[in-house]
């Protein structure tokens, strides 16, 4: 597409110098004539058929169903919740990021609860909106491994900037692999972040999150049963660092402006440290 | 007062208002198929998604209907073109000039609406469904 706009752009060029600084005297008047029927009329209409007819048929193919895999996505204020519903397989919930196996296509379907949001990953696809009480959906395949953003781009309130998702594309046998473990809950904690868990319920955390394995099994925010894996918290608000899950905590609504979750500004600093290594060992 | 040997405004865009009537047309038939068909249901339902043959047909002769209306213009244009002794570019306040500027005018429009409807219907060449 790039060589075939930089060809008619050199073409046109090629003319125009040609017409002022190479032969600037008139030309015959059948010359003339000749340049608009061909230039003007004949070559524009092929090469726009040629397009049209091309892009057409690329069309059925991109909507057509996923290969398997389906992906709900939920966009919520602020953040995402993911449901992979594998063909063969239980349901796996989790939230602010989307792994996907490269090489095939994947079929996300997209609502939300609340208000118009929109699912956009640059680099895989066009965006689409998220709209409650209909469901949309998308297709996508990514071609290559690696690490693409996704963003909220329909504005949805005061965090709209800081909806943000990370989609990690491996390989499709470390993707099955990947999400057979998740069947499983993660192992338990052992020291700090063991008093962390206990803290994490203590505090009424698992009233708003889940966490599979515990009596953690709210489901109004983040599922946070793997959040340790995560390569960032708060939907790509900040790098996922103990010091940063404390920061978020403690600070909510600082880093987040109206987000749901209440900070907490009166824990003790050693208590965040321990709930912060407890949800960095979430793997 | 469309097939008049005298060129006139309404000869002029006769072939220009066939590839307006023919885009409404194809937009009609195809909104009208998906949405009475409900496909937006098929998400939810998994049924298959409508079958969308007769409409595609209807555009067919849609399409056949506005290409056959541009080539009746597109013979009378050439017919008025050819009607007077005037020479380009047809600019004199005479009877000749007017008619040949008119039949011209209308040739050249017959072309670019020909394309249009033809670019127009190409999607239901391609696309058999509401997706």
């Amino acid at each position: 597409m790039a060589i075939g706009a930089g060809v008619v752009w050199c073409l046109v060029l090629g003319v125009a110098v040609y017409a002022t600084r190479i032969r600037p005297d008139p030309h015959e008047e059948a010359v003339g004539w000749r340049l608009i029927l061909w230039g003007g009329v004949v070559f524009p209409t092929v090469v726009l058929a040629a397009l049209l007819v091309f892009g057409l048929g690329l069309m059925p193919q991109l909507r057509e169903p996923g290969e398997g895999l389906r992906i709900d996505v939920s966009g919520e204020q602020f953040w995402w919740r993911v449901t992979y519903r594998p063909a063969d397989g239980p349901a796996v919930v989790s939230a602010n990021e989307i792994r996907v196996p490269v090489g095939e296509r994947v079929e996300f379907g997209l609502t939300s609860p609340d208000v118009i949001h929109a699912f956009w990953i640059p680099a895989l696809g066009g965006k689409v909106d998220m709209i409650p009480g209909r469901e949309n959906r998308l297709v996508l395949k990514a071609e290559k491994p690696g690490t693409y953003r996704g963003a909220c781009t329909e504005f949805c309130g005061a965090s709209h900037a800081l909806m943000a998702f990370d989609v990690v594309a491996i390989e499709k046998a470390a993707f099955s692999a990947w999400l057979a473990a998740q069947a499983t809950p993660p192992s338990p904690p052992e020291g700090e972040a063991a008093r962390g868990r206990e803290l994490f319920l203590r505090h009424g955390c698992g009233a708003c999150h889940r966490v599979a394995g515990t009596e953690a099994a709210g489901e109004v925010g983040p599922d946070l049963t793997r959040f340790g894996a995560r390569a960032t918290l708060g939907a790509a608000t900040l790098a996922n660092t103990p010091d940063n899950i404390a920061r978020f905590v403690r600070e909510t609504g600082a880093l987040k402006p109206r987000a749901k979750m209440p900070a907490y500004p009166n824990l003790p600093g050693e208590e965040l440290a321990a709930i912060a290594a407890y949800l960095g060992s979430l793997k | 007062m469309i097939a008049s040997a005298r060129a006139s405004l309404i000869t002029l865009i006769a072939a220009p208002t066939a590839w307006a009537a023919h885009f409404l047309t194809s937009y009609v038939i195809a909104a009208t198929a998906c949405a009475k068909t409900m496909a937006d249901a098929r998400v939810f339902t998994g049924a298959a998604w409508p079958d969308l043959t007769p409409a595609r047909i209807a555009i067919g002769v849609a399409t056949l209907a506005a290409l056959g209306v541009i080539a009746l213009s597109t013979r009378q244009a050439l017919g008025h073109w050819r009607d007077g002794d005037a020479e380009p570019p047809y600019d004199d306040a005479t009877r000749d000039d007017r008619q040949q500027f008119l039949g011209y005018a209308t040739l050249l429009l017959c072309g670019l609406s020909a394309v249009g409807v033809v670019f127009v219907a190409l999607p239901a060449v391609f696309i058999g469904d509401c997706r």
